[in-house]
């Protein structure tokens, strides 16, 4: 047991490698960015439609609250799915029946597929924030390659956290089972 | 502390085998010298115990050694640093084919005595054959061991004066004899040898720091007599067995009662009889099975030898029996003091030998070529690629020779703890209505009751489902899994100062408890 | 106690909902209604002036008092009746002769109108009123003194001198001035027997030749005057004499507001000019001061409705209508809904939504500009005030093509009658009808005829 509780330590550090980003953006977004901020000129620039906003005589800035609280709340839903499914993976790599040489490696289906859940999972997690229909008033002011920017960005940042996260997280007879975990040395 | 062990006959011998498996499991003392007496050098006891014994010290030896693969002191796996001489067995009486009649120079001896000596042994006894030991007659053994002396340079009676030398310099020595009290050798030997000691040390002046303790066997076992073929011979009769047992336990009655000769005998039986299925009358076809009782007096002597056993002024004798139902159970098997828990040790052993024998020995045989599929694991990362590179090469030499050889040996033994346990389970509750619940060992070995030698053959290679056995292969309650024991080798803290092969045995060993 | 308690706490609750339900109207500060009446509205007053009416003494005129067997006589028929017409919509009527002067004739003469000697000259040519037409000398008259209704029956056979430069100017000057006082023009043409000679009919060498086969010719009622006594009169002219199936007569109505009336000054909007809004989540209809209309409502981005209004509540009836409508349309936009904390911001959008008319009527496609297939481009959580004026910006061209039929070019006039047709046309109708719209287009003002507002939130 008490390895189990190590591994999703390691994997808490793992996740919070990059994973203070998130936070960060989070507690930034809830309080609301400034005007002047480069979040909101990024947002303005890439992810709005700005042009159509400024045609009913709007800045995004003005209206931009309901915006980052949505995302926000976007982030939030993923990076509890991230640590959610790294915890998951770390400790139940444990109970993963390796119970002989070479059998490690067999895993790396049971992992590829795990992975692919939660990969699914995050982009439906976006999907449902981001898509015309949400229930979020704020999604109808992205654009579509606005949308496509925070999805890919969000599925590249929080696959990574996850991915460190059960690189260091998984049972050390489970590291075959991770791609490239077996790199790490024997007794970390 | 010194300490000595003498297993006489076949039963010392089989008991001594006990001995060496508790020892390797880490119930023994530090350091132990073990020798055996047996007429019948080529006893199939003596013999199968003699090559334990020099598998056990080899691979000791070689996982003992500072330089190359060291398991260090910290390790209980070979704790016990086992030394013997260059031939581990004594024979009372050398020579081809020695008679009693020759042993005495019967032809030399006073008429008087002569007929002192019709009237003790019959002519078949006087002519007997003793190549092959004493046939159950200790009247016979008891004449020849008096008749031979203790010969301070023999190397056997060496290590005796020795031992008692080193008592008189302080240290303290503790001596052991384990034999059966029915039977030819043992019978003979136990109060012979015991008395033996007792004048050495008296002549010596030796009055502290030596202790001597025995085990002696009561009948715990016994097998049917073919009626061919042995008109006129000698042989052990079982059903004299107990008749000699009364007579031998009133003459320890009063031998105890007049003379302090041990400190602490520890004496055991069984009921009901074993019954073996083979019955020779010596040589290296008498290869009995290890039966369940031997443990007892194994586990008495190093109970004997253990530093938290406070031996009194006064001689004690303890017994020891199972439980009362017909189940054999790890709960009958008594520790060898406080600290040393033997149900723990010897399930950890019997687990290490599996895990070994199937799961990881299997890995580690063959070259480089083969075993670097496993290179990127963490088991064999951190305790075998670590511990066998060679940075001046670059290499890890796990698949050259010098390792092979301890990898291979180390198969070769637990595999011989595998039948050791298989067969001892079988054999004791063979035609008998009892059970032995300490192991299931039907899903990887098959048992030939008839067979004299390999009456347990285990199978080389484990399919997946017998392998899921694991968890019920000792019934020790703790269900402990092949998954435990993996994630266990990964886990463990290694020993600082373990070397080479040493590493990876020690942490399978220690994985294999919860 | 616990009574009042309960019954309290279901009153906060019943008027909190209530709240919840209601839409506060609270409108961009910048918003500014001009409604004011149109001008048709403004001029007509319903009083009867005098009625002048003036005959074409031309000898081409003769031919319509002569029978022509086997075939109606409506000239005839008419000018019998045109007294007691006339009467209908003035207070006293004067009756005129025009040629190449005016000749006042006494009431109690009319009836010389109907037999041939009043269309002969026994005199010199020079001194013979039947000698031309100057159609323009009433219509001066009518510029002078604009408050009567003036009807002037002739042959419209005006040559194409008559048409162009200062002649053409003689005529569309008075008719301008007419117009511009809010007067109105119809112009009902006639098919009737005709049993004479058409006169002046121009030749490709430059001279003229006559005609006498002839059996059927159109002559032209021309009215001068309120929209609402030329209706009259046109509707008096139809119950009594145009009741056979064979009868033919056309009418055109030129005037510089064809608008009924402004929609909103009589309520006349209401939630039935936007099929199925009423279905609409949270809808609400009133008016605001009045005169303006406000729809409130929720929906979606999935907007595709129309705002119609039906011509006879918007053109008047037999007038040439409107071609061509504009908007003039603001949309403002919040992202607060509650006007507590409304922040109304104006769009830039140049174009909102798009009016088209028909025979039925006005249809505005709401917010079509800014749709994308049927959904709208604005978005979600925020709250919309529209506001559009409708204006009507040309107005409609008189039935050129429906008297083409009867017209015939002076280029043409010399084939046409040596193919000896029995029904004759009208020299020139059509020109004549293209100078009367150019005059109508020239005294036409861009009109407000109505204007509304839509308030609502997009939801989801």
């Amino acid at each position: 047991m008490i390895n189990v509780f190590r591994s999703i330590f390691y994997s808490l550090i793992g996740l919070t490698l990059i994973g203070w980003v998130s936070v960060l953006l989070i507690s930034v977004m809830w309080v609301g960015p400034g005007p002047d901020s480069a979040l909101t000129q990024y947002f303005a620039n890439s992810i709005i439609v700005s042009e159509r906003l400024e045609a009913l005589g709007f800045e995004f800035y003005e209206i931009s609250n309901n915006t980052f609280e949505m995302v926000a709340h976007m982030l939030t839903a993923m990076l509890s799915a991230t640590i959610l499914f790294s915890i998951v993976w770390s400790a139940g790599s444990h109970y993963l029946n390796i119970d002989a040489p070479g059998k490690a490696k067999i895993y790396f289906i049971h992992w590829i597929i795990f992975t692919g859940i939660f990969v699914a999972i995050l982009f439906i997690i976006s999907y449902f924030f981001l898509r015309q229909a949400s229930p979020y008033d704020a999604a109808d002011l992205m654009k579509t390659s606005g949308r496509s920017i925070l999805v890919l960005l969000s599925l590249i940042y929080f696959f990574l956290m996850y991915y460190l996260s059960v690189l260091v997280g998984t049972a050390r007879f489970a590291r075959s089972s991770v791609l490239f975990a077996n790199k790490l040395p024997g007794n970390l | 502390m010194k300490n000595f062990i003498i297993g006489i006959g076949g039963t010392g011998a089989k008991c001594l085998e006990h001995l060496l498996h508790c020892c390797s499991s880490g119930l023994g003392p530090e350091d132990l010298w073990v020798g055996m007496v047996d007429q019948d050098e080529a006893n199939g006891n003596v013999s199968r115990t003699k090559i334990l014994l020099n598998k056990y010290i080899n691979l000791r030896t070689s996982l003992r050694d500072e330089a190359k693969h060291d398991l260090t002191n910290n390790s209980n796996l070979f704790k016990t640093n086992i030394r013997t001489n260059n031939d581990s067995v004594w024979l009372p009486l050398k020579g081809a084919d020695p008679t009693l009649k020759e042993v005495v120079h019967y032809d030399l001896l006073k008429p008087e005595v002569k007929g002192l000596m019709d009237c003790l042994y019959d002519p078949t006894e006087k002519l007997q054959n003793l190549s092959e030991g004493f046939r159950a007659r200790p009247n016979i053994g008891a004449a020849a061991m008096l008749a031979t002396t203790a010969n301070e340079n023999d190397p056997f009676w060496s290590q005796i004066y020795k031992a008692i030398d080193a008592a008189r310099g302080g240290e303290e020595v503790r001596v052991f004899i384990i034999s059966s009290i029915f039977g030819g050798t043992g019978a003979s030997g136990f109060p012979n040898i015991a008395r033996r000691i007792k004048t050495i040390q008296q002549e010596k002046n030796v009055t502290t720091n030596f202790h001597l303790g025995g085990a002696l066997m009561l009948p715990y076992f016994n097998y049917e007599v073919p009626e061919e073929n042995m008109e006129g011979e000698l042989f052990a009769k079982p059903e004299e067995f107990l008749d000699q047992t009364k007579g031998a336990l009133e003459y320890y009655s009063k031998l105890f009662e007049h003379n302090k000769i041990f400190d602490q005998v520890y004496i055991t039986g069984w009921d009901p009889l074993s019954k073996l299925s083979n019955f020779k009358m010596g040589g290296n076809l008498q290869n009995n099975p290890p039966l369940f009782p031997e443990i007892y007096a194994a586990l008495g002597a190093l109970k004997f030898f253990s530093s938290e056993n406070k031996i009194s002024e006064n001689q004690e004798i303890f017994h020891i029996g199972k439980n009362d139902s017909d189940e054999i159970l790890w709960s009958d098997i008594p520790n060898v003091s406080n600290s040393l828990n033997s149900k723990e040790n010897i399930a950890k052993l019997i687990r290490f030998a599996f895990s070994y024998n199937w799961m990881y020995g299997p890995a580690l045989v063959g070259s480089w070529s083969k075993i670097k599929k496993y290179s990127n694991e963490n088991w064999f990362k951190r305790l075998i690629y670590k511990y066998t590179y060679n940075s001046e090469t670059k290499n890890c030499e796990v698949g050259h020779e010098h390792n092979q050889e301890v990898i291979l040996a180390m198969k070769e033994y637990c595999e011989d703890i595998l039948i050791w346990i298989t067969d001892m389970h079988y054999s004791t509750i063979l035609n008998t209505d009892q059970k032995m619940n300490l192991v299931v060992s039907e899903f990887f070995s098959e048992f030939k009751a008839k067979n004299v030698s390999n009456r347990v053959t285990i199978k080389e290679k484990l399919n997946y489902s017998e392998k899921n056995q694991f968890k019920d292969f000792v019934s020790d309650g703790k269900n402990l899994k092949l998954l435990n024991i993996m994630s266990n080798i990964c886990y463990k803290k290694i020993y600082r100062d373990q070397k080479g092969l040493g590493v990876f045995m020690d942490i399978l060993f220690r994985s294999c408890e919860q | 106690m616990k009574k009042f308690i309960a019954n309290s706490f279901i009153i906060l609750i019943l008027i909190s909902f209530t709240n919840l339900q209601s839409k506060e109207f609270c409108s961009p500060d910048e918003l500014s209604v001009n409604i004011t009446e149109t001008s048709s509205a403004k001029n007509s007053n319903g009083e009867k002036g005098n009625v002048f009416v003036y005959f074409d003494q031309s000898l081409s005129m003769k031919g319509y008092v002569n029978d022509q067997p086997g075939l109606k006589n409506v000239y005839v028929n008419v000018i019998d009746d045109l007294q007691q017409i006339a009467e209908n919509v003035g207070s006293s009527t004067y009756y005129h002769a025009f040629g190449k002067d005016i000749i006042p004739i006494k009431g109690s003469k009319i009836a010389k109108v109907i037999k041939p000697s009043f269309y002969e000259c026994k005199g010199a040519a020079s001194e013979c009123n039947n000698q031309e037409s100057k159609i323009e000398l009433p219509f001066k008259i009518a510029k002078a003194n604009p408050d009567g209704t003036y009807i002037i029956v002739t042959d419209l056979f005006l040559s194409d001198k008559q048409l162009v430069g200062g002649t053409l100017k003689q005529l569309t000057k008075p008719l301008k001035s007419i117009l511009k006082k809010g007067k109105s023009i119809g112009i009902i043409g006639v098919m009737s027997s005709f049993n004479g000679t058409v006169y002046d009919i121009p030749i490709k060498d430059g001279g003229s030749m006559n005609y006498t086969d002839a059996k059927m010719r159109p002559y032209y009622i021309i009215v001068i005057g309120d929209q609402k006594h030329i209706n009259r009169i046109k509707s008096n002219l139809e119950e009594q004499h145009f009741t056979d199936p064979e009868d033919e007569y056309k009418f055109a109505l030129i005037t510089s507001s064809p608008i009924l009336q402004n929609l909103n000054k009589n309520q006349i909007i209401s939630e039935k000019n936007i099929p199925k809004i009423d279905k609409a989540e949270g809808f609400k209809f009133k008016y605001v001061d009045d005169v303006l209309p406000i729809y409130q409502f929720n929906t979606g981005k999935k907007f595709n409705k129309k705002f119609r209004i039906k011509k006879d509540d918007l053109i008047v009836k037999g007038s040439s209508g409107v071609s061509e409508y504009t908007l003039k349309e603001s949309l403002w936009s919040s992202p607060e809904v509650k006007c507590k904390k409304i922040d109304w911001r104006k769009s830039k959008f140049d174009s909102i939504s798009t009016v088209t008319s028909n025979e039925d009527g006005l249809t505005l496609n709401l917010f079509k500009n800014i749709s994308d297939r049927k959904k709208l481009k604005l978005f979600l959580g925020m709250r919309y005030f529209y506001f559009v004026d409708v204006y009507a910006e040309k107005p409609g061209t008189a039935s050129e093509k429906d008297f083409a039929e009867w017209s015939v070019r002076s280029s043409d006039a010399e084939g046409f009658t040596q193919s000896n047709p029995v029904k004759f046309k009208t020299l020139n109708l059509t020109k004549i009808i293209k100078i009367l719209n150019a005059v109508s287009n020239d005294t036409f003002e861009k009109t407000l005829v109505a204007t509304f507002v839509m308030d609502f939130n997009l939801l989801k």
